[in-house]
Parts: C-alpha cells; sequence; structure tokens
C-alpha cells in the first residue's frame, strides 16, 4: 500500500515536470497549430544552463559546503536559465519557423524535427574551456541545492518507519514550481491584454490580424513564455536528477506532448491535466513491475486516445473550415 | 500502341533489367574484381537506403503523410527475418524440411528460408502499418508523425526488453549459425558433408537479391506513381477536402499508401538482418528521420531524388571516415549536427528537394522534346466547341432518371450556440436548375456541405435518388452522384489542368494497385481512355490547349471553369455550383451561364446554384430558395421571389418593408 502511495507521489512529481512541458507544446500548437518537436530540447538546454550556472556561482563564491549553497544560488540559475531558454526559442520561432508560416503544415513540422536534432547533437560535442569541460556525450552532474544543513534530495516528510513514505524537498519544490507556473500562465492568458491576443490568434488567425493583433509579436511571446516554462521544467530535472545529458529532453519531451494530446491539444488546463495523468498512469505502470514499458505505455496511451477521442479531454472537436 | 504491346514491353524491360542485374551481380561479388570486403558491406547498405527512402516517398512525398517510425518498421523486418532463418529452433526444422522433403541443397535450403523471412517481415509489418495506420490516418497528420514515432520506440523497447531477441547486445545470423553449426550441426540429416560449407555459403545474401529488391521496391512504387491511384495520392497531398468532394476515399488510400511503404521497409530490414548485426536502438527514432532527410532533401515524390539522396548520404561519411583521421565518435556527432542543419535549410530554402516530384526520365523526356525542335506555337485562340465523344453514362442517366435526385428533409446543422442551418428542405429533381440565395453568412455554403457529407447534419435526412445519405462521407456521396464546386476555389493547384480531370474520374476507374504494379493491357486501355475523357471536358469549357499547365497558372475565370471541369468528370446527375461566377465579368458570367444550361440539357443534371449576382440567378433559375440566417424564408420562382416582402427586407433591411 504504501508502495503505491510512494509511487502516486513520485508519479505525481514525474508528471508535474511532463505538465510544464506540455503547456510549452500547447500553447505553441494553440496558436500556430505545429507540433514544437524541438521543446523537449529546449527544456534540456534549461537543464544544462540552470547546472551550470549554479556551478559558476558557486565556484565564483567559493561556496564549498553543503549549508553554503542556498536556495537563492537555484532561483538565480533558474531565472537565468528561463532568460537564455526564452531567447532561445525566440531565435528558433524566428529563424526556423517565421519563413515557413505561409509554408504547408508538413515543413514547418520537418524543420521542428531538423532543429531538435541539430540542438542534441551539437551540445553532444564536448567543449573544453579552461579545466572545465562543457557538454558533451557523458553525463554532467549537477550541483545539491540546499537550505542550511538540509539538502533537497533528503526525505523531507519521512514517516519511514512508521509506513515508509517519504516526501524529498526535490518533490515539494516540483508541485509548488508547477502550481506557480500554472497560476502564471492562467493569469496571463485570462487576464492580460496579450493573452487575450494570444486566445484571438488561436481562434483565427487571419481575423486577429485584422484586428490590429501584432500577430508576430504575439507569436514571439507564445514561444519565449513556453521556452521559459520549459527551462523550469528542465532546472528542476537537473536538480531532481542530478545528472544531465544532451538527450534527456527526447523522452520527456514525447511524453509531454502526449500529455497535451490527453489534455486536448490547444487546451492549457488540459496539458496540466494530461501530463499528471501520464505521471500517475507511468506510476502505475512501475508499480506492477513493467518500469522497462513505462515509455511504450505512454505511446500506447496516446494510440488509445487517438481511437477514443482524438480532440483529447478538454479539446473540442472543431470541423475544418471549407 | 496497342495497351498490349505496351504491357508486353513493360514486361520486357523487367525481364531485361533483372537479367542484367544477375549478369553484374557476379561481378560486383567477386573481391577480386569490383568491391573489397568493406565496400561490399557499403554497397549493401546503399541499397537498402535506396529501398528505405523510396518506400518512404510512397508514404511522405506522394502521399504527404509525415511518418517517423520507418526504422520501427524496419527492425520489425529485421527481426521478424533474422528469427525465421537464423535462430537455431527455427532454423534446424526447416533447413532439415527443406533439405529433405525437397532435395534441396544445403545453400539451395538458405536461400528458400531467407525468402520465407522476407516475405514474413513484409506481411508483419503491412499488418502493423495497419494497426497504426487505421486510427491515426482518418485524423489530421500531426498525429500519424506523433503515433508512429511512438511506434518505432515502442518496437525498439519491446526488443531491447526481450531476451529471446538478444536485447542490445546485438543478433548476428552468422554468429547463430555457427553457433548451431559448432553445436548440432552435425547432427542434422544432412550428414557429414554439410561441415565443407564454410561460412560464406551460409550467407544468403548477395548482391543479386539486393538488386533485385531495389528493382522490385523502385517498380511498385514507380507504377504506383504514374496510374489513377497515384494521381489520388498526389491529389490527397494537395487538397484532401477536394479530394474527398471528387470521389476519392482518402482514408483508404491513405493508409494503402502507409501499408504498403511499411511492407517495403520490412523488405529492407529483412535484407539488413542478413548481413548487419541487430540492435535495437540502431532502429530508434534518428533513424528514422535520417530517412525523411532522404525523401526531403531528394524531392518529395521523385524516387530519382531520393534514391540519390539516399546513395549520396550513405557514401559521404564513408568516404569521409576512410580519409581522415578523425575520432568516429566525434565525427559521427558533426555529421548529425550537418544532416540536421540540412533537414532545415532544405525546408527554409529549398522545400521540393532537388527534384520536386519529378523523375529522372521527365528530365529526359524534357530534353528530348527541347532538342527536337522549337515548341509549336500554342495556339491561344480556342477552337470552335466540336461534338466530343463523352462517356455513354452521362446521356444515359438522362433517361432513367429517378423522380428526386437530392433531397433534403428538415437539415439543420448547429455549431455551438449557432444554428447555422435551420430545418432545411429541398427536393431537387432531374434537369432542373434551382438557385440558393441570400445574405452573407445565411448558411448557404453549409448547406453545400451538409449536403455533400463534408459536415454531418445535426438532425435531419439527406437523401439521394430516395436513399439515405445522411451518415456518408464526402467521397461516398460524390459515388453517389453529387458534384460540388467551392466557394474559394480548390484545385489541385501544383498538378496540371489534365491531371485535374483525371483525377476526378478516379472513381470510373475498374484498376487498382495490383494493376497499376503489373502494368496490365487492361490498365493501360483505362488510362488512355482516362486521358481522352479528360480532354473532352476540358475542351467544353476550351482548356484543352492548357491540359499540361499547372492548374494554379491559369487566370482565375479559367480556374473556376476548370473546377466546373473537374466537377463534371465525375459524371455526376446533380451539380452543386458554389458561386461560380464570383469575379467573373459581365461578359464571361453570361457565357458561363450559357454554359451552365447547355450542360444540365446535355447531361440532364440537377443543378444546385449560390450565387449573389441577382442578374444571373433570375436569368437563369426556374426555382429559386432564399435563406437568411439559416432559415428559409421564401421559396419560389423568380418572379415570387421578386415580389416577396421577405426576401426584401433580409436584403434591403426591415425599414424597406415598413417604409
Amino acid at each position: 500500500m504504501t508502495d503505491l502511495l510512494q509511487q502516486l507521489l513520485n508519479g505525481l512529481a514525474v508528471g508535474s515536470t511532463y505538465a510544464l512541458i506540455a503547456l510549452g507544446y500547447t500553447m505553441v500548437y494553440g496558436v500556430l497549430r505545429l507540433i514544437n518537436f524541438a521543446h523537449g530540447d529546449v527544456f534540456m538546454v534549461g537543464a544544462f544552463i540552470g547546472c551550470y550556472t549554479t556551478r559558476f556561482i558557486q565556484e565564483r563564491l567559493g561556496l564549498t559546503d553543503v549549508a553554503d549553497q542556498s536556495v537563492t544560488v537555484a532561483a538565480i540559475s533558474m531565472l537565468a536559465a528561463m532568460i537564455a531558454c526564452g531567447a532561445l526559442g525566440y531565435v528558433i520561432e524566428r529563424l526556423c519557423y517565421r519563413p515557413l508560416r505561409k509554408a504547408s503544415r508538413l515543413a514547418s513540422l520537418i524543420t521542428a524535427i531538423g532543429v531538435s536534432l541539430f540542438l542534441e547533437y551539437l551540445l553532444q560535442i564536448e567543449w573544453h574551456i579552461g579545466r572545465d569541460r562543457f557538454f558533451g556525450p557523458t553525463p554532467t552532474a549537477v550541483p545539491k541545492i540546499a537550505v542550511g544543513h538540509y539538502e533537497f534530495d533528503q526525505a523531507i516528510v519521512s514517516i519511514k518507519n512508521a509506513t515508509g513514505l517519504s516526501v524529498s524537498g526535490n518533490d515539494l519544490l516540483t508541485f509548488a514550481a508547477t502550481l506557480l507556473c500554472l497560476a502564471l500562465l492562467f493569469y496571463i492568458v485570462r487576464f492580460t491584454r496579450t493573452g487575450k491576443a494570444m486566445r484571438a490568434v488561436s481562434t483565427n488567425y487571419d481575423a486577429a490580424r485584422l484586428m490590429g493583433i501584432h500577430i508576430d509579436r504575439i507569436i514571439s511571446f507564445t514561444f519565449v513564455l513556453g521556452s521559459a516554462l520549459a527551462a523550469v521544467g528542465g532546472v528542476i530535472y537537473g536538480f531532481r536528477y542530478r545528472s544531465i545529458t544532451p538527450l534527456l529532453g527526447v523522452i520527456p519531451g514525447l511524453k509531454a506532448f502526449i500529455a497535451a494530446v490527453i489534455g486536448g491539444i490547444g487546451n492549457i488546463p488540459g496539458a496540466a491535466v494530461g501530463g499528471i495523468i501520464l505521471g500517475l498512469v507511468e506510476a502505475f505502470v512501475a508499480y506492477f513491475g513493467w518500469s522497462e514499458y513505462q515509455d511504450a505505455a505512454a505511446f500506447f496511451i496516446l494510440i488509445l486516445v487517438l481511437l477514443i477521442r482524438p480532440e483529447g479531454i478538454f479539446g473540442k472537436a472543431v470541423p475544418e473550415k471549407v | 500502341m496497342t495497351p498490349a504491346t505496351r504491357s508486353w514491353l513493360h514486361f520486357a524491360t523487367l525481364a531485361a533489367l533483372i537479367g542484367l542485374i544477375a549478369l553484374i551481380s557476379p561481378a560486383l561479388d567477386n573481391p577480386r574484381l569490383l568491391m573489397s570486403s568493406l565496400t561490399h558491406n557499403t554497397f549493401y547498405d546503399c541499397c537498402i537506403a535506396v529501398i528505405l527512402a523510396v518506400s518512404l516517398n510512397l508514404i511522405l512525398g506522394l502521399t504527404g503523410q509525415f511518418s517517423l517510425g520507418h526504422a520501427g518498421f524496419m527492425a520489425v523486418g529485421a527481426y521478424t527475418a533474422a528469427v525465421i532463418t537464423g535462430k537455431p529452433e527455427f532454423f534446424l526444422p526447416q533447413l532439415s524440411f527443406w533439405h529433405a522433403h525437397l532435395g534441396l541443397s544445403v545453400p539451395a535450403s538458405f536461400t528458400c528460408m531467407a525468402i520465407a523471412g522476407m516475405l514474413a517481415a513484409m506481411l508483419l509489418c503491412a499488418f502493423l502499418g495497419l494497426l497504426v495506420g487505421l486510427p491515426t490516418l482518418r485524423l489530421r497528420g500531426d498525429y500519424l508523425a506523433i503515433a508512429t514515432l511512438g511506434f518505432g520506440e515502442i518496437v525498439a523497447t519491446i526488443i531491447g526488453n526481450s531476451e529471446y531477441l538478444g536485447r542490445t547486445f546485438g543478433l548476428r545470423i552468422d554468429n547463430m549459425r555457427q553457433l548451431w553449426w559448432a553445436e548440432g550441426g552435425k547432427n542434422t540429416p544432412f550428414g557429414p558433408d554439410v561441415i565443407a560449407y564454410n561460412n560464406n555459403t551460409l550467407n544468403f545474401i548477395s548482391s543479386f537479391w539486393m538488386l533485385l529488391a531495389v528493382l522490385v521496391t523502385i517498380l511498385i512504387v514507380r507504377n504506383i506513381k504514374y496510374s489513377t491511384t497515384g494521381r489520388a495520392l498526389l491529389a490527397i497531398r494537395e487538397d484532401p477536402v477536394a479530394s474527398e468532394a471528387v470521389g476519392i476515399p482518402t482514408t483508404r488510400y491513405k493508409i494503402a499508401a502507409f501499408v504498403i511503404g511499411a511492407a517495403l521497409a520490412g523488405l529492407a530490414g529483412a535484407l539488413y538482418s542478413q548481413y548487419q548485426a541487430l540492435n535495437p536502438n540502431g532502429f530508434r527514432f534518428m533513424y528514422s528521420t535520417m530517412i525523411v532527410l532522404y525523401v526531403i532533401l531528394g524531392g518529395q515524390g521523385s524516387i530519382t531524388g531520393s534514391a540519390l539522396a539516399a546513395i549520396f548520404l550513405t557514401l559521404v561519411p564513408v568516404i569521409f571516415q576512410r580519409n581522415t583521421l578523425l575520432d568516429p565518435a566525434i565525427t559521427e556527432k558533426w555529421r548529425m549536427v550537418a544532416y540536421a542543419l540540412l533537414i532545415i535549410l532544405s525546408m527554409l530554402f529549398m522545400r521540393h528537394g532537388i527534384f520536386g516530384r519529378y523523375e529522372i526520365t521527365d528530365l529526359a523526356q524534357w530534353l528530348y522534346r527541347r532538342l527536337r525542335k522549337p515548341p509549336p506555337i500554342p495556339h491561344t485562340s480556342p477552337a470552335p466547341a466540336a461534338p466530343y465523344a463523352l462517356p455513354i453514362e452521362n446521356r444515359k442517366s438522362k433517361i432513367e432518371n429517378p423522380p428526386s435526385l437530392l433531397s433534403a428533409h428538415d437539415l439543420s446543422m448547429q455549431f455551438g450556440g449557432l444554428k447555422a442551418v435551420d430545418s432545411f428542405s429541398l427536393a431537387l429533381n432531374a434537369g432542373e436548375l434551382v438557385g440558393l440565395i441570400g445574405p452573407n453568412g445565411a448558411g448557404k455554403t453549409t448547406v453545400f456541405n451538409v449536403l455533400t457529407g463534408v459536415y454531418r447534419a445535426t438532425s435531419g435526412q439527406v437523401d439521394i435518388a430516395d436513399r439515405s445519405a445522411r451518415h456518408l462521407r464526402p467521397h461516398s456521396i460524390s459515388k453517389r452522384g453529387v458534384a460540388r464546386t467551392f466557394q474559394n476555389i480548390r484545385l489541385f493547384a501544383n498538378l496540371s489542368v489534365l491531371d485535374n480531370v483525371q483525377i476526378a474520374q478516379h472513381m470510373h476507374h475498374k484498376q487498382g494497385i495490383p494493376a497499376a504494379i503489373l502494368r496490365t493491357p487492361a490498365f493501360f486501355r483505362e488510362e488512355d481512355n482516362s486521358r481522352k475523357n479528360a480532354l473532352d471536358y476540358l475542351a467544353l469549357f476550351h482548356l484543352d490547349h492548357l491540359a499540361d499547365a499547372c492548374a494554379s497558372s491559369l487566370s482565375y475565370g479559367d480556374q473556376r471553369r476548370l473546377e466546373i471541369a473537374r466537377a463534371l468528370a465525375t459524371r455526376p446527375r446533380v451539380l452543386l455550383l458554389d458561386e461560380p461566377a464570383a469575379g467573373m465579368n459581365p461578359t464571361e458570367k453570361r457565357s458561363l451561364m450559357d454554359m451552365i444550361r447547355s450542360l444540365r440539357q446535355r447531361f440532364g443534371l440537377a443543378v444546385l446554384l449560390i450565387e449573389h449576382d441577382m442578374k444571373v440567378i433570375m436569368g437563369v433559375c426556374e426555382r429559386i430558395v432564399v435563406l437568411d440566417y439559416g432559415k428559409t424564408i421564401a421559396t419560389g420562382t423568380p418572379e415570387e421571389i421578386r415580389r416577396n416582402p421577405a426576401v426584401i427586407a433580409a436584403y434591403l433591411g426591415a425599414a424597406a418593408k415598413e417604409g
């Protein structure tokens, strides 16, 4: 029973990460009808930038003791990752997707695959600056974060003696960050002018343009916002698993897409719910001892959803305009 | 040339090519003559790459469906063939079967087993292709990409976790055979002489089989491309909605193309398993993307292009690696970076690839025409309408007309809170010309979309010739004899004018994919007929001199006329025209209306016409239906409609009624 509870808790944490990535997928899909395959890799870049920023600050300030490695450093790293990934998202959209907006959707889909591969393999090439090694195919170790003497990967709520259940600081951080991002996103999309413009573009691209909405700016904003959210997910992923590689974004990226489809692609709350559902399903699969097949399970769910309800849980079937 | 001669010629060419392969392959296999052992595998790799590229081209290039799991199908094929030809428990009984019952020599039995393995691989892949394709291909293209990507990953995961299939350690058929040889081979029915066969004779694969597989693949895809099926696939790539409207069952064709492509990928895998160690991780996403790169670089739809790109991209890394001393692990990464850049750049700057959808033969034809003599001056003035021999069915339909060809009863269509069409009723009789008018947004086009199955009515009944048609898909409705044009012209813009009309005759073709692949005499006969008919339809609209032009290059008026010609080519009994005269000048409008009237007479058509120009509507229609906010506000003769106060109010506002 505790095992199951523990797995569900893990599932919730993993699902939150999927949800963070899925939000970016679903926003871009909503506005451009494009599956941004490179999104999982933006998540990966976020993890790397978070890791290197933390390391840089710690080295510069000579923080060696665990007690010194405060949450502030982590927060700064996260901010740095969000800014850098936002910029990356902007550049990808500007250089690769914008010129193809008038072309067939297949063309932009293929380009997205190209961008994804480009990021994955470019970062697999090792760089040496001074004594330090950057990127490369071998896993990079991520520094710990801590408050006082408490390290985040230790159990914070341990009922281990009684039931064996434990919740780590990283789990809490994941939940908190996801909820915060969701709330922020919801606020932006529902209650700001830009959000209203985003909804307008996603409902009708041409009409939105005729109403004087600066389409390019809105699409860029969507990419920047989605990429920043992916960066949050990436940095947390790094802190959680403590080891990152350039290919780490592939599987979470795909699963996040599946999560977005489950929730109804283009639908923001749907993406969050889909992420959590997928995380929980994987936890169940692991609980029953088929953890090798976790990835296969996700795709199986995808095919199931496409068979039964292709528009997803919260999506509406939209008839094609003729 | 008669169709029979052409069919024979096709077979003779094929036989000659096989003969040629048989002739040159021993030379290719002989290490002293041509190849060292390293380049031998490179040559095989090229063949495999070509098969993969050409088969994916059928799916991605011709049909425009994005499959990212081609390597997954290859993996299924490879492991199926490996198990059948290499696993001891399969190996032993089968080999003895071939040997003992058929009296085959050991190498010959190997060959038989390998062929059995290939066929099994293709069948299994076709079946899995159907399983993946059925749920996803009826949806938008994006889902196929994700589902096939998932399929490839699932396949790799399952193989990687299977002890029986060697997990990720690599499965090698020749090793397996040697192992069997060492352990149990002595006890087989072959007796001691079996030891005489060395490792080389254990290998089935040779250049002959490789080249034969390449030839068969190219032949299948090429023959499909240049047939009514190929035109249908291109039409689906251009515009699925218009394809359905001219009677092409798009989902069925997408699935057919996908299944054939998957089976050919299985063939590639089966061949691959015969000379390479198998590792499931080699068949993941990356490999599928590389095959996609072959197709987009070579040209989506071009067999020549994708084959050349496949060979080029297979050879370049090998040559590069041989001539540099760089660490292969690093150059491999740079190669991938270069591939990724190539994908992005070719999409940005060369979207149609190097060859577009043209083949080397098209190029040769073009050159030949260029060199022979200057092209004849195109006669711009249309020839006078001569009596053309149009298909007999049309005239027949005039005789056996049922009373009401198309009827709608109490039809409603709701979009969310908007009732776009509200209990619409209409009975269209043979030879009748009915106008459908109403202010903008009155729901006229929605009525068309509901009648032709593009939208499914929320409630109500549609009957075609007194049989219910409410649940039919657009292509079935087209098959029942209802054709339409679109308000915003939907031609197959990148195809030729002739192709546009030929595609519309699709449902009257009886020769399917097998006949196209085999190039039977009946196939050629049908092609000739369809071409002649298409030219006749074009001539009706004075478009025959533009037959080879690209549809998008036509003037606006010609495009409208071509769309009507295309609709007529489906040989309908009911024609729905959505603002056919939009954007035409008064003279053009008048001649178009004369045209419509004469077509109606000649083919016994019932016509339902949406038009904004009152002069046109009043002049040509016998009966008019007026819609406003989805409701039918009036029906009657032009004279009645002209005087109807509700109609005047709808067009000029309520004030006009009061004042």
